[in-house]
């Protein structure tokens, strides 16, 4: 993994469940930024977000719609508790794009995030 | 539809509620960080694949991969190549080199689920991959190292197995580090409840369905049922209810049969409560509260009374 793909952004409200998840994540090797809301995510290899009871999914979708357009961020994983609503989404970008419904197991989040990274053999 | 409006969460580790899945991780954290064989031994769906994470997560290879593979599932014809991983040409379709799992794990941790599977050929390159932690690719002249922990896990003893011919003796005596025999749901019946709130959350998302609401009386039902597919059976009755209850009351017509019998009942009469005098006094202790709860289905008030203890010394040994 290289150093800009550890490199991950966890946005979602900031409580004690964030920063639980940040340590989590940094001691599975990311090199976690959280916050709130991001405006330029363009320096992260990969994203996590995560809504609270008060983000509306739709501009949840908007924000992630527009960070899939506008940068190269090989991977954004979202936790939902409507990952239905994400359907077309998924459909268009699921390369790029995973959905996981809550709630999940923190490694699910690791593998998901980790499901880009090259394995090619040793000489290959 | 009615929407839910509960924080999205992450489960950081698995439901350990009960005293004996709180035991049990208190010796995977011991494990983890040391360099031995581990072999879960548990039923089928009590969670052998979800402990082996538990104890890569808990060691200090959780920032590398964690691969698994169920030997059942391969054909034995493939398996070589699945597991080593094979180079262009070796056989007819092998158009590239593919990398085999262990190569994949290279810094983490191998998961070999359903290791008595294993097709008996195929075991003297596996016990000499686990001694040398060398192997060869499928059609490969060079031996390749790799740096990668090895946890195994089977349905079966795997002393029946050597006993029945199935699986090498020598094999079994290299894997035999630490076997550690991983709960049935029906031993760990605290962890029910939660288990039960979890699979709603997440069935009733994956499935786009407000969650269904159940009665005291079918929760008390579900805690007592015996479980013989275990955590995984319980969550395929969950999602029938959340599926066919969205947004009503489960009732106990609604689970499936075998289920339809209260759980007074099934606790009064169908399994006749007995002391297993091997275990130690608070686990027995925790037996005695568990099954007057069911008795009492569900009701900790209820369940106090009955046993002669106030609420808060029921609550405070169910926390212990």
């Amino acid at each position: 993994m290289t150093a800009a793909k550890r490199r991950i952004a966890l946005i979602s409200p900031a409580d004690e469940a964030r920063t639980v998840l940040a340590d989590y994540l940094t001691s599975a090797g990311f090199d976690v930024h959280a916050c709130d809301e991001l405006e330029v995510p363009s320096s992260f290899g990969a994203l996590v977000v995560i809504g609270g009871p008060r983000t509306s999914t739709e501009r949840l979708l908007a924000g992630v719609r527009t960070w899939i357009k506008l940068t190269k961020i090989q991977r954004i994983v979202v936790l939902t508790s409507r990952p239905t609503a994400w359907r077309d989404l998924l459909a268009t970008h699921g390369e790029r794009l995973t959905v996981l419904p809550a709630p999940v197991f923190g490694w699910d989040l690791v593998d998901a995030l980790r499901a880009t990274e090259p394995t090619r053999p040793r000489g290959a | 539809m009615t929407r839910r409006t509960a924080l999205p969460t992450v489960v950081l580790e698995p439901m350990m509620a009960s005293p004996v899945m709180r035991s049990f991780d208190r010796i995977l954290r011991a494990v983890a960080g040391k360099n031995v064989t581990v072999t879960f031994v548990g039923e089928s769906g009590s969670g052998k694949e979800v402990m082996a994470r538990r104890l890569h997560d808990l060691s200090a290879r959780r920032t590398g991969p964690f691969v698994p593979i169920n030997c059942a599932a391969i054909p034995a014809t493939l398996f070589e190549s699945e597991l080593f991983g094979h180079e262009r040409g070796a056989f007819t379709g092998a158009s590239e080199r593919g990398l085999g799992k262990v190569e994949m794990a290279a810094g983490g941790t191998l998961f070999l689920d359903e290791v008595a599977e294993m097709p008996l050929a195929l075991q003297p390159k596996l016990l000499r991959f686990l001694e040398t932690h060398r192997f060869m690719r499928v059609g490969g002249i060079k031996k390749l190292d790799v740096d990668v922990r090895v946890v195994l896990a089977t349905l079966r003893p795997l002393e029946d197995e050597v006993r029945a011919g199935r699986f090498r003796e020598d094999l079994y005596y290299r894997i035999h580090g630490i076997t550690l025999a991983v709960p049935p749901l029906r031993e760990r019946r605290r962890d029910i409840p939660g288990l039960i709130d979890a699979f709603i959350a997440q069935l009733s998302a994956v499935h786009d369905c407000a969650p269904p609401r159940l009665t005291r009386r079918v929760r008390a039902t579900l805690i007592a049922h015996d479980w013989p597919g275990n955590v995984r059976q319980l969550r395929n009755v969950i999602e029938l209810v959340t599926i066919l209850r969205s947004e009503k009351t489960v009732r106990l017509q609604d689970l499936p049969p075998g289920f339809t019998r209260p759980a007074s009942a099934a606790a009064a009469d169908g399994s006749p409560f007995a002391i297993d005098l091997e275990q130690s006094l608070a686990q027995i202790v925790d037996r005695v509260i568990d099954h007057v709860i069911a008795l009492e289905q569900g009701s900790l008030p209820r369940a106090a009374r009955r046993l002669g203890v106030s609420l808060r010394t029921l609550q405070r040994r169910r926390r212990a």
